[in-house]
Parts: C-alpha cells; sequence; structure tokens
C-alpha cells in the first residue's frame, strides 16, 4: 500500500500485509491489522485507534510519539488476540492470502509476534468512558468534565 | 524567443506568467528485450491518452495545456524520411526546432553559425510534417514552425556528440537561435500545446510503421491557466515531471552563483554556455537544464538526480553509512531542489523514475513475462494481461526505479545507490574533511556589559509588548507562542510607525499546486542543519569538495559565533578556512545616501575579503553609538548575498549574521531565505537572559532561557518551511519564498532581486528613516534615555492606548454592538465613519482608494433591495468546537432567515441543526481534518466548500487539545471526547490541482444540487491558482485575505503569511478574465470586512459574494480579548466551559440587524455611484481611483495602478459572470424577479420573502437526497438551461478590440452572457 496508509482513520478496520511510511498518521479510531513491513514513522499524530502490527521494529514508530509516551506498544491481551486472530481469518477467507494463512497455521507463536500500538490518553479515555457508562454517569453534568479530564490526564 | 511560442500573455497588471504552475500525468514505458520496436511508441502513446483525466484544457476545450513523447533515436524512420545521407546510427544528432514564424531564416542562421564554430556539421533540415487542423486557436496562434535539423560531427556518437550538441544549441540559443524541443544522438522528443489525443494526430511521424524505440517516456500537463506555450510542454530533454520545486528560485541562484566556478573538460569552455538556466523557463525546464549540465559533464543522469533529488538520509539511523556519505558529500555541492514530484528521466539508454522524499506524488510500475516495464502516475494505464505481470509495485519516497535497456534489465535501488555509493571513498572524503561546529574547540568571546540592554533594545524598536507576548513565551517554553482572532493593524507600509524592514516581507505558502507538510508529524523527512563553506567546481568530485562546518541548528549561539569567528585557529583549518567581520553600521546623520554609501563599501570590502580567501563573513550590526547606526540585518545580507550571485561568486563563502534586530521566527526565516547560512540573534538572547535576571520568566535560569529561544527559532523556521512544503534548511536557503509588499520596486530588484512586490513601496530614504527614528529613540538628544519608560508599548497583537492602531478599538467594538442591539442606524453610521475613517487614515490599502467622482448617481430606492443584497454574505467558517453552540447558532439562525449562509466551520454540524432549517448551516465545510465530514453532512449543504488554506495561517493545520475536545464537540466530530485532535496542514488527498479536480468532482456527486467552493489565501499569483481551481470545476472561489481570523494560530502566521484580500482578489479577476475563465465561477471574498464601504470596494475589484467573521462574532459580544484559544472568553463566544457560555449575550436579530445594516449602505453607495445592483458593479475598477493626496510619510511611494488594472486582452463583458450556480441555487427567489426591482425601503427593511425562503431551501434539501448520485450531469444540464442575466443598460461600451472578440465568441457560444451579444 501507498504512504500514509488509513491517515486520518476515524473508524475503518482494515487488514494490509504491508505499508510504506507515516502509516496511520492523523488516526483518531479504527482498527488495522499489518501483517508485514512497516515504513518509517509509523503512528505519527495517531491519537485515537488500536493497530496490530506483526514483526514491529519499534525504531519504525514515530520518535516523538513513543518518547513521550502518547504512543504505548505492547503484546497482545486475550482480548485482542480474539479481535487479531478474526480479522486475519477474515482476511485469509476473502483475499485467500498465503501469508494470512501461514499465520493461521501456528497461530499461538503469530500472536506473540505482534505488537499492539495503542494512543494512551485514547486508552485512558475509554476506560473512564466505560466505567462511566457502568455508572450511569454523564459527561455533561456539572463538574463531571473536569473530573473525567483530571482522571484521563487530557 | 520561447515568449512568442505560446505564453502570449507578458505580466500585466498583477498577473505575471512566472506564477504559474502545472502538475501533471507522466509515465514511461521500456522493453527489456533489447531491441526497438513500434510497440513501444504504440505503447506510450496509449499511456499518454490514458493520462488524458490529469491534463487540463482552458476555455477553449480544443487547445490543451501540453503533452508530448520522448523515445529513442529513430533511426530506420529518419533515414526513410530524409533525402540526405545519414552517418550511422548514434553518429549524427536530430532535434526539432521550435522556429519563431517570420524569423525561421535568422533563427536557422544563428544556429548553423553556432555549429559552424563547434566544429558541427550541419547535415540538413527537415520540415516536419505537421497537421494543425485539431487545434484550438490559441495553440495555432502561438504554433512554431517545426523544422529537424540533423547533424554530425566527425565520427563522434553518443554522449560524446551529445556534449557537442549541447555547445552548439547553447551558444545558439544566446545568439537568438531557435528552442529545441531536444537536439541529440540519443533521444528525440515531440511536444507541443496539445491534447493527450491531439499530439499523433498533429505530428503524424510519432505514427509512422519505422518509427520505433525501446522506451517511450510521455507527459500530459495541467497547468493553472490557458497560457501553456509549445516549448514548456514535457518531456523536457531528459525528464517528465509531475510536481512543483518549492525552492526554485533559490536553486536558480544558486546556479547562477556557481557559474563563475564552473569547468568541465569534457564540455569545454563554459563562459558562452552560461547561463544554465534560460531566463522565465519553467520550474520542470530549469531542473532539466541543470540535470542535462551534470550528465553531460560526466555524471550518470541518476547520480545527477540523486544529487537534485536526494532521499531523506539526515535523520535516517538505518541508511548504509556508504550511502550516507555519498548523500552527505553531494550535499556540500548542492542543495535539494525540494518539492513534490515524480520525475521521469532518460538518457536514451536507461530510463527510470524517482519521487521527491515525502511521496507526495503517485508512481506505480509493472514488469511483464515478456519484458515490458511500464511505470506511471496510475494504474490502467495499459490494458495488461495479469496472467503475464510478473512483477509490480510502487515507487516509494526517495526510491528510484532505473530500467536499463542496454543490459536487458531493472537495476534495483539498493544496487543504483551502492554501486554510486562505492564509486569515491565518500566516507572517507567526509570524516577527513567536513568538522562539526560543536566539536571545534570553544573560544573566547567578548562579553557586552547587559547596563545596555535597554538602549540597545530601543536602537533596534524593541517594544514592551514583544518582551511580554513573544520573547518571554520562547524563553519559557521553547515554542513560538500563539495567539487568536486576525490582525487588523496597518500592514507596514501603512504603519505610522517605524517598522523594521522584516514587516515589509510576507510568507509564501503552499496551496494547491503543492501540498504543505507536517514539520512535527513528519520530522523525519526534514533536515534542519547544513554544510556551510565554499563551495567549489560543482562539475568535479574531489576530496576538498567536503571542506565544511556542519551546523546542526540554524540559530547560533555567542560561543558558536565565535567558534566561526575564529576558525583559523583550529591548526587542522588553518589555511583552509578563515572569516572575517564586516561592520554593518552607517552614519545615521547621512540618511538614505549614506546608507547606500555604507553598502558599496560593504561590497568593496567584501571584494577584498574573497580576495584574500576568507571562507566565512560575519554580518555584524553590533556595536551602534550616537553617530553609526545599524542597517537593518535583512538589507545587509540580501544586499551583500545577490551581491555576489549578481558577479558569480556567492558559493566562495558562507554569510554568517549577528543581528541585533532578529526576535521572531519570522526574522530567522528572511535572512535564511535571503541567503544567511546561521543567525546569532545576539540582542534576543540577551533580552531574555535579562527578563529571566528581572524575574519575568518563573525559574527559567538565563541559560535555559537563551537555550529555549533559540530551539525555538529555529523549529519555527522548520515550521515556516512545511509552509511552503520545503523540507531541507539547504534548499530553503535563499529560495527567497517571500513576497515584498510595499518595497520600492528599484530597491527589490537591486537588493531582493526576483522577490514578487506587486504593489511598490518605499526605497532606502524610508527605510533610513525609520532606522534613524528608533536610532533617535535610543539616542536622544539630550543624552539621556526617558527615565520613565523603558521602550515603547507595541500594541500590534492587542489594542493599547498609545499602540498601534486597530480597526477594531474598544470604541469601534462599542458602537458596533450598540448600533445592532439597539437598531440604531445613526449609531452604526458613526460605527462604520470611524470604520472607514481609520481606513482612510490609511490603515488598508482599501483606504487608498477612492469612487470616481464623474458617476452619475441614480434615485436609492432604483437600487435592489436589502433583502437581495443579504443573499450575497456569508459568515466565516468558524468551527462548533472553536466557538460556543450559542455562538455558532446565532449566526446560522440570523443567516438563514436573511437567505445569506453561515458555515458549519471544520468540525461537522449535529444531526439536530443538520435537519433544522432555522439553525443549519448552508455551508459545510471539508477542511483537512475531515471532522464530522459524511455523506449525510453532505447531502445536506447548500454549499460545499474545500478549504485549502486559512487567512490567519495558510499552509498549517491545526490541533484541538484534548481539553477542549467536549463531548457534544467530540459528538459532531465523530471522535472521541478528552481526546485531542489534530487537523494536518495538508489535505492527504489533494497533492495537487489534478487532486483538487478529483475532490470537487467527488463532492460534486456526493450533493449535485450543491456548489462547491475552493477557499484560498490571498499571496502572490493567487490569481493563477484560482484559474486553475475554474479548471477544475469549481463552482466558487472564495480569496481570503492574510488577516482572517483564527481560534489559535501561531504570532508569526497571524501576522506575516498570505497578503491583503485587495491584492488577492484583483489578481484573481484579471487572472480570471485574461483566461476567459470569469464566466465559469463566483468569486468570493472575505477578510476583516466591517463597513458598506469595504464590500462595495471588494464588488468593483470582481467580487461577488462577501463574507464576513469578526464583525459579526464582535455583534454577538466578542469584545476582542482575544483569548479564543486559551478557553476562557469572557463573553461566551469563544468557548465551550458551559459556566461561560451562560454569558453569552448576542441574539440573532443583532447579526440580522448587521447584515442589512452593511447592506443599506451598500445600497446607498450603488445608488451614489449609479449603480441598480451588485451584480451590475462587480469588476468595475474604473470606478476607483488612487487617492490623489496621500498624507503619508511612507505610503507615498505605493502604485495602485496594478490593482486597478483593467485587464486589455479579454472582452469587458467577461467581468460579467453569469452566476449560474448563485441563480441555480436561489431560483426559487430570485429568477422570478425582475434583475433590479426598485425598492421602496429607503430604510433598511428585514426580508420579506424570509419563509418563502426558508421552505424553498428546506423542501430543496430534502430533495437533494434523494438525487444524490444523479452524478454531475445533472448539475451541468441545470447549468446550460439556465437564463443568463438581463444586461444593464448604464454600462460603458466595451473597448473595440473587446467587442470584436465578443463577436467571435458569440457565433461560437449561445451561452455567452448577453452583455456581450448585445455588445457586440
Amino acid at each position: 500500500m501507498g504512504e500514509r496508509f488509513l491517515v486520518r482513520n476515524s473508524g475503518a478496520t482494515a487488514v494490509v500485509s504491508g505499508v510504506g511510511d507515516h502509516a496511520l498518521e492523523y488516526m483518531t479510531g479504527g482498527t488495522a491489522v499489518i501483517l508485514g513491513r512497516t515504513g518509517r514513522n509509523l503512528g505519527a499524530g495517531m491519537s485515537g485507534g488500536t493497530a496490530y502490527v506483526l514483526d514491529l521494529r519499534p525504531e519504525r514508530v514515530n520518535a516523538q510519539a513513543l518518547s513521550s509516551g502518547e504512543l504505548t506498544l505492547s503484546p497482545l491481551d486475550p482480548e485482542d488476540e480474539v479481535i487479531v486472530r478474526g480479522l486475519v481469518e477474515r482476511f485469509a477467507a476473502e483475499t485467500h492470502s498465503p501469508v494470512a494463512r501461514e499465520l493461521l497455521a501456528d497461530w499461538p507463536s503469530t500472536a506473540r509476534r505482534f505488537t499492539r500500538v495503542l494512543p494512551a490518553q485514547y486508552a485512558r479515555v475509554r476506560v473512564a468512558l466505560s466505567e462511566l457508562e457502568a455508572k450511569g454517569g454523564d459527561l455533561s453534568a456539572p463538574g463531571a468534565w473536569a473530573e473525567f479530564l483530571e482522571v484521563t490526564g487530557g | 524567443m520561447v515568449a512568442h511560442l505560446g505564453a502570449p500573455q507578458p505580466p500585466s497588471g498583477l498577473y505575471n506568467p512566472a506564477y504559474e504552475h502545472d502538475a501533471c500525468g507522466v509515465a514511461f514505458v521500456a522493453t527489456l528485450r533489447g531491441t526497438a520496436g513500434r510497440d513501444i511508441v504504440d505503447a506510450g502513446l496509449t499511456a499518454l491518452k490514458n493520462l488524458e483525466h490529469r491534463g487540463a484544457v482552458g476555455a477553449e476545450t480544443e487547445t490543451g495545456d501540453g503533452a508530448g513523447i520522448l523515445t529513442q533515436v529513430p533511426d530506420a524512420f529518419l533515414r526513410e524520411v530524409t533525402d540526405f545521407e545519414l552517418p550511422a546510427a548514434g553518429e549524427y544528432g536530430v532535434g526539432i526546432a521550435f522556429l519563431v514564424p517570420g524569423a525561421e531564416a535568422a533563427q536557422v542562421a544563428a544556429f548553423e553559425s553556432a555549429a559552424a564554430d563547434e566544429g558541427v556539421t550541419v547535415l540538413g533540415w527537415r520540415d516536419v510534417p505537421v497537421d494543425p487542423s485539431s487545434l484550438g486557436p490559441s495553440a495555432r496562434a502561438a504554433m512554431p514552425t517545426f523544422r529537424q535539423v540533423f547533424a554530425a560531427c566527425d565520427g563522434l556518437s553518443g554522449i560524446a556528440l551529445d556534449r557537442r550538441l549541447y555547445r552548439v544549441r547553447k551558444r545558439a540559443e544566446n545568439a537568438g537561435g531557435p528552442f529545441f524541443a531536444s537536439l541529440s544522438a540519443r533521444t528525440l522528443t515531440y511536444k507541443g500545446m496539445l491534447t493527450t489525443y491531439q499530439l499523433e494526430k498533429v505530428f503524424p511521424d510519432v505514427t509512422h510503421p519505422l518509427f520505433a524505440s525501446e522506451l517511450a517516456l510521455v507527459h500530459s500537463r495541467f497547468s493553472t491557466n490557458t497560457f501553456p506555450s509549445w516549448p514548456l510542454a514535457q518531456p523536457l530533454r531528459g525528464i517528465a515531471h509531475n510536481g512543483e520545486i518549492n525552492t526554485v528560485r533559490g536553486n536558480r541562484n544558486w546556479m547562477a552563483a556557481r557559474e563563475g566556478m564552473l569547468r568541465s573538460e569534457l564540455l569545454g569552455d563554459m563562459a558562452p554556455l552560461m547561463p544554465v538556466c534560460t531566463p522565465s523557463a519553467s520550474d520542470t525546464a530549469s531542473f532539466d537544464e541543470v540535470l542535462e549540465l551534470l550528465h553531460l559533464a560526466g555524471r550518470p543522469i541518476h547520480h545527477a538526480l540523486l544529487m537534485m533529488i536526494p532521499e531523506a538520509w539526515e535523520n535516517n539511523a538505518e541508511m548504509d553509512p556508504a550511502r550516507r556519505a555519498f548523500y552527505e558529500y553531494h550535499s556540500a555541492l548542492m542543495e535539494p531542489w525540494d518539492g513534490p514530484a515524480a520525475l521521469h528521466f532518460t538518457d536514451g539508454t536507461v530510463i527510470g523514475a524517482t519521487l521527491d522524499r515525502n511521496g507526495l506524488r503517485p508512481g506505480r510500475f509493472w514488469v511483464t513475462d515478456d519484458g515490458l516495464v511500464v511505470c506511471g502516475s496510475e494504474a490502467g494505464l495499459l490494458d495488461i494481461d495479469p496472467a503475464k505481470v510478473v512483477r509490480k509495485g510502487r515507487l516509494q519516497p526517495g526510491r528510484m526505479l532505473l530500467v536499463d535497456t542496454g543490459a536487458g534489465r531493472i537495476v534495483e535501488d539498493e544496487e543504483i545507490k551502492s554501486t554510486l555509493a562505492a564509486e569515491h571513498p565518500y566516507e572517507q572524503w567526509v570524516a577527513d574533511n567536513a568538522i562539526r561546529l560543536s566539536e571545534v574547540p570553544d573560544r573566547e568571546h567578548i562579553s557586552h556589559s547587559p547596563r545596555s540592554v535597554a538602549r540597545r533594545q530601543r536602537a533596534f524598536g524593541y517594544t514592551e509588548e514583544e518582551l511580554k507576548i513573544l520573547l518571554g513565551p520562547m524563553a519559557q517554553h521553547g515554542i513560538e507562542p500563539i495567539g487568536a482572532m486576525g490582525s487588523d493593524t496597518p500592514i507596514a507600509v501603512l504603519s505610522q510607525r517605524p517598522r523594521l524592514l522584516f514587516d515589509y516581507f510576507v510568507q509564501m505558502f503552499a496551496q494547491v499546486t503543492n501540498p504543505p507538510l507536517d514539520s512535527i508529524r513528519e520530522e523525519i523527512v526534514t533536515a534542519i542543519g547544513g554544510a556551510l563553506g565554499p563551495e567549489p567546481n560543482l562539475l568535479e568530485a574531489t576530496p576538498e569538495h567536503a571542506r565544511k562546518i556542519i551546523i546542526d541548528f540554524p540559530v547560533i549561539d555567542n560561543d558558536e559565533l565565535a567558534k566561526i569567528l575564529h576558525i583559523d585557529r583550529d591548526p587542522k583549518r588553518r589555511g583552509v578556512f578563515s572569516a572575517r567581520k564586516i561592520r554593518g553600521l552607517y552614519p545615521v546623520k547621512g540618511g538614505a545616501e549614506a546608507l547606500d554609501g555604507r553598502l558599496a563599501e560593504i561590497f568593496r570590502e567584501v571584494d577584498e575579503a574573497i580576495e584574500d580567501g576568507v571562507s566565512f563573513l560575519v554580518l555584524s550590526d553590533r556595536d551602534s553609538n550616537p553617530d553609526l547606526a545599524p542597517i537593518p540585518s535583512l538589507l545587509l545580507t540580501s544586499a551583500v548575498h545577490h551581491y555576489l550571485v549578481r558577479t558569480h561568486r556567492r558559493t566562495q563563502l558562507s554569510l554568517v549574521v549577528e543581528a541585533g534586530d532578529v526576535r521572531e521566527v519570522h526574522h530567522v526565516a528572511l535572512l535564511i531565505g535571503y541567503g544567511a547560512g546561521c543567525v546569532n540573534p545576539y540582542l534576543a538572547m540577551e533580552s531574555v537572559e535579562d527578563l529571566s535576571k528581572r524575574g519575568y520568566l518563573g525559574d527559567v535560569t538565563p541559560d535555559q532561557a537563551t537555550r529555549h529561544l533559540i530551539k525555538a527559532l529555529g523549529k519555527g523556521v522548520l515550521k515556516i518551511m512545511s509552509k511552503m512544503g520545503i523540507s531541507t534548511m539547504a534548499s530553503y536557503r535563499g529560495a527567497q519564498v517571500f513576497e515584498a509588499i510595499g518595497l520600492s520596486r528599484e530597491l527589490v530588484d537591486l537588493h531582493f532581486a526576483g522577490t514578487p512586490s506587486q504593489i511598490d513601496g518605499v526605497g532606502l530614504d524610508v527605510i533610513a528613516a525609520e532606522v534613524a527614528a528608533r536610532h533617535a529613540d535610543a539616542y536622544p538628544a539630550s543624552g539621556e534615555l526617558p527615565p520613565h519608560q523603558r521602550l515603547r508599548t507595541g500594541g500590534e497583537y492587542q489594542w493599547r492606548r498609545d499602540g498601534e492602531e486597530h480597526l477594531f478599538d474598544p470604541e469601534t467594538v462599542f458602537k458596533l454592538q450598540h448600533a445592532t442591539r439597539t437598531r440604531r442606524y445613526d449609531v452604526f453610521q458613526q460605527y462604520t465613519d470611524r470604520v472607514d475613517g481609520q481606513a482612510k487614515r490609511l490603515m488598508t490599502l482599501r483606504g487608498l482608494l477612492e469612487f470616481a467622482s464623474n458617476r452619475e448617481p441614480i434615485p436609492l430606492d432604483e437600487v435592489e433591495p436589502v433583502s437581495e443584497i443579504v443573499k450575497r454574505f456569508n459568515t466565516g467558517a468558524m468551527s462548533y468546537g472553536s466557538i460556543s453552540q450559542e455562538a455558532h447558532e446565532t449566526l446560522a439562525i440570523a443567516m438563514n432567515r436573511l437567505g445569506g449562509r453561515s458555515n458549519t466551520g471544520e468540525g461537522g454540524e449535529s444531526v439536530e441543526r443538520l435537519y433544522d432549517p432555522a439553525r443549519r448551516s448552508a455551508i459545510k465545510q471539508i477542511a483537512s481534518g475531515r471532522f464530522g465530514v459524511t455523506s449525510e453532512y453532505l447531502v445536506n449543504s447548500d454549499d460545499i466548500q474545500i478549504k485549502l488554506a486559512q487567512g490567519a495561517k495558510p499552509g498549517e493545520g491545526g490541533q484541538l487539545p484534548a481539553n477542549k475536545v467536549y463531548p457534544w464537540v467530540a459528538e459532531t466530530r465523530h471522535s472521541t471526547p478528552g481526546v485531542g485532535l489534530i487537523s494536518p496542514p495538508p489535505h492527504h488527498d489533494i497533492y495537487s490541482i489534478e487532486d483538487l479536480k478529483q475532490l470537487i468532482h467527488d463532492a460534486k456527486n456526493a450533493n449535485p444540487r450543491a456548489r462547491v467552493h475552493v477557499k484560498l489565501v490571498a499571496e502572490v499569483g493567487v490569481g493563477t491558482i484560482a484559474a486553475g481551481v475554474a479548471k477544475c470545476k469549481s463552482d466558487v472561489v472564495l480569496i481570503s485575505g492574510h488577516d482572517g481570523g483564527t481560534g489559535a494560530s501561531p504570532l508569526n502566521s497571524l501576522k506575516h503569511a498570505g497578503a491583503p484580500w485587495e491584492i488577492g482578489l484583483a489578481d484573481t479577476q484579471q487572472t480570471l478574465v485574461l483566461n476567459d475563465l470569469r464566466d465559469r465561477i463566483v468569486v468570493q471574498v472575505d477578510g476583516q470586512m466591517k463597513t458598506g464601504r469595504d464590500v462595495i470596494i471588494a464588488a468593483l475589484l470582481g467580487a461577488e459574494e462577501f463574507g464576513f467573521a469578526t464583525a459579526p462574532l464582535v455583534v454577538e459580544g466578542c469584545i476582542m480579548m482575544r483569548v479564543c484559544h486559551l478557553d476562557t472568553c469572557p463573553v461566551g463566544v469563544a468557548t465551550q466551559n458551559p459556566e461561560l457560555r451562560a454569558r453569552f449575550s448576542g441574539k440573532p436579530e443583532f447579526v440580522e440587524t448587521f447584515f442589512e445594516f452593511i447592506a443599506q449602505q451598500v445600497r446607498e453607495h450603488l445608488a451614489q455611484l449609479g449603480f441598480r445592483s451588485i451584480e451590475e458593479a462587480v469588476g468595475h475598477v474604473e470606478v476607483l481611483e488612487t487617492r490623489a493626496a496621500i498624507d503619508h510619510w511612507k505610503a507615498s511611494g505605493l502604485d495602485l495602478t496594478p490593482i486597478l488594472a483593467a485587464p486589455a486582452r479579454a472582452p469587458r463583458c467577461a467581468t460579467r459572470p453569469r452566476r449560474i450556480t448563485a441563480s441555480r441555487r436561489r431560483s426559487t427567489t430570485r429568477s422570478s424577479r425582475p434583475p433590479s426591482p426598485p425598492s421602496s425601503a429607503a430604510s433598511p427593511c428585514a426580508s420579506s420573502a424570509r419563509s418563502a425562503t426558508f421552505t424553498a431551501r428546506w423542501g430543496r434539501c430534502s430533495a437533494s437526497r434523494s438525487r444524490a448520485g444523479t452524478g454531475e450531469r445533472g448539475s451541468q444540464m441545470t447549468r446550460s438551461t439556465l437564463p443568463s442575466r438581463e444586461a444593464p443598460a448604464s454600462r460603458s461600451a466595451p473597448s473595440s478590440r473587446g467587442a470584436s472578440r465578443c463577436a467571435s465568441r458569440a457565433t461560437r457560444t449561445t451561452t455567452w452572457p448577453r452583455a456581450c451579444r448585445a455588445a457586440a
């Protein structure tokens, strides 16, 4: 795919076998699964959404976002694994991608090769929002917003 | 000579052909099989025809912007069609001469004489068969005579013969010889001002069965206007280019500067071949000429290309060290030619393609099993059986695809670069010769007494405001401060105060034809450091070429400056480098004469320095005293730079500037843009140290303050560069991407050569007077500084009683609010009197204009009613998010009631409002972040506005911090609350004008009934961009002034980017009329519009619709606190904070009243001028005059005649647009009315048709949803079936020339406006 794959994505889900420079730039939502090589500067200005990258080389992620903690890199948790596996299976089924089939052949080791790329603030907000929802809270209530910002560090 | 063959428009008014842009489709086809064939040429021609959609046509559909094909020399074909003996293939050169009709004999003679001098034998000339029957009139009118020359030189062949032919061609060109599309033993180009389909019709040669080649390079051109010329078509001699070279002015200057040093054994004596770059050629042509020189002088063509478009090596840690060294070494020889580019090139054997470092142009390739390689800007170039494709891919930023037809293989990027990198021990050369400034041992430097800080600050015109608003924040945080709202202070030339020379220059920025960059998010492709030092002969490669000082940052501190000054103390550098300081001071009492004299003296000192082998010249304005004042550092730097460029010695040394007047990012950018290698802002540093010591910077130490300042200034320059799409400091240096506003052309031509200065202005005398005024402040006659005030107040950014004047001051704000809230027209008139009075006190360019006194007034009741005029009014694009829901909805309600239009801004529209006829915004904006842009949003629009730039910060993106993404804001933007949002600087689907064309097409398909706007910001050349926008089939083009408002913008953008709308609008009108495109598009204008007078002047300059932003906000309650970016707006306008929003006191009625009052004033002006409607007034510049007596110490040198120029070429009637889409949109309310209904309302009245308008519009919106998807065809039909508007009776007759043109047009088209037909 071209440079800036999924630029400004706000909700789409995409599976791709490789990307160029500046992939996922300015992304605010959605999900990306990258099954191959990335270019330099992945995730620059990415403030939302989740990416799962196979064999990610951290030096190819936007350096400023990593050093400032705006982006976090982590292994997949069980929930992620379900999501990624489902997407890769669908990708294999619809595209007959040999790469995808190969990856699925030994899923446990494949799963370990993935890195999750997640914007920190986005992650905190998501947690806070679901907690709020569970409590039946309302962000437009007086003081709620300030409290919300404090919790999420916004 | 070139000028005769197209480019028929010499500069006139504000139009200048130098500002043309193009962007195109490009492709090549090559075979690896080792034999030439007709099939390859056919494939090339097919690919060309499939690129047709990337080209463009202007007002004449049968005249294309340009198309062409480059092949190998088709030997068999040429033998067949010549009646003279040809030597063996490769031993003769051939090329098509573009001869100027009528001058053929003289041009041929000039060529033959040059050939004889070079020992080249002209074998014969062949008349190229041409069938011009399919050509449009403009193409035919400019068509040259085509003759093919055949030449040989005793047994020379291939590139050796080409070198000789180059000499002949260049010498002939210098002697009035013809332009050659190509002249080579290896390649042959056929091209012209054609559409892709016309190429083979016009030049039947290329279809001949014997016309065979192993490769074909084709190109289809899209130019922003309709004056493309035959020579400008591509392919050029070695390349075809899709892109834009943003740094071309600098690149050309540097090439001129190098000319004195050029030596080549292969090419021989260079003197008669100069200049390298043909003056007035396009950016691509200059690139081609330099590439050709580098190639012929001994480098493989792909090597030469990598010197000119290096990949982003500077921050790439993964790159192989040898390759890195290759780039680093060559960076010392040549600066990058920076800008978006897909470049295809060939020398006749190898053919290849590369992209710029940002990958901002598309490129794809396919290889088939029978050895066919196809590469081009898009898929679908050729119909290739997928089963035959053995490899496909895309070009990547900075990577190269190379096909070697000689060897029959593809050379991979890796191999190309490692082979080139291994050619010389570049790593060793760089290691042995280059030195980092940081590695040079420290040298002692003179410390200056802090006691004199205040005096020196006064001498350089520092203000308290600058310390507080600019320097303080930079020193504290290390970043450039931001501000809010637009700029409503006078431009420098109209300011009563002495202004810095820097203030007379504004930054240029990328819009439409090239994308701005994101220097923060895409820092990896930028490079802010660079190599300083003398540059030897470009055409050689020796270890000495690497002798450089490497700096990491363009702003240096005193220690670093001392290192440079004493560079020869380093034993290893002694005899290699030396530095000398030049004192930029002059006796202030002598005024301009003394300043001029001192500059001349400085030139002599520079001559001496060069003779002494000095490698670093430090230009310093230190040590002024009661007698000697500093020369403005920009003048000093640029004067020396241009003196050295003129004398071809510029590359023998580097310039370092030690400047006391530098304290803004804009200042540093200007110095570098005019040639400085690096800048030492010593007084700004001392000032922040002083601030720190005085406790104004919290716990920031003086040392930290300096570090922060340097960082803020340097990074800020990077951001300014990226606004223009430039990514490396090396290519920004000397690139002069600035426009002068209010500087005399004489001064500019001498010391800032090549800089546009459209309205003339002040010369050295005023500059000297401004220096003297500041100097007198520092050294008062009494000898004592006034004790009560350290510095002047300032008041540039915020109104101060004793500071700079603002159009909106407390009194105007009060009067405006009072008038609209109490509906008092008399108070409103006091408000406008005051604003217009200010304008006439020369705060704006429109203040310099007056209405002609010879107009016959008409009774007021003959003028169209207020209710008609208000329909032409829009409110500005302010996002829901930047202003509160209350403020946003109030504007929308008012505009809907009036029948005008409010604008969503970038941020979407909530569903409740989308379907509420009262609260919806008629204009839906599409900005780079695309927040809230959905199909539903587009379908429910009346107008779709594509924002390419914003007046307050053109070329920049934006950021909504997390704490402002309130839940309700997030909802309309379809994002997550509490998570920050970034708007990128460019639209990532618009990197070029043909991309814009695509987006417009998509928008029209999304909603065929909506008008599509393109929003641009005034800058030099905006007219040609507007012409391009018209050719993209946009319905409306909006020209915003530089002074537009903003919720948050870096201060340098707010103050120093873009031009006043008066210039941009006039340029747009003139260029559209010249191009015969004016009737295709509606022109809208905005930027600090405040009164009826502003509207009338805009209409007379060519605008049909008018935008207001700041004034309606003030009406709503804004009191110009300029804190929008802080979310603390005390009146609830620019905040999301619920507590502050509760204070909002605006009402739709106030806004309605404002627009009705404005409309009423417009009516009064119209009556006075004898127009019955705005429509009648549009474009009547002859009604405007420059004020006779200009009582201003600076403004007397201004020349506004270019603004008031009426293009002589095109018919008058073209200034009378059909308003196709506007009437289409309002057909329910407008077409049923007589054109100028008499109004009985003598006083402003509410629109009687309000409710009818709502219903009509609401009904239509629902209809449009069901009709979505009918496509462009629907809108086209609507267009052609619309009635044209009545011609006014009172119009002046068009010129006879115009009339005859009209006549010829009228016979051709039935849709021509009636006014024109009547005239004919």
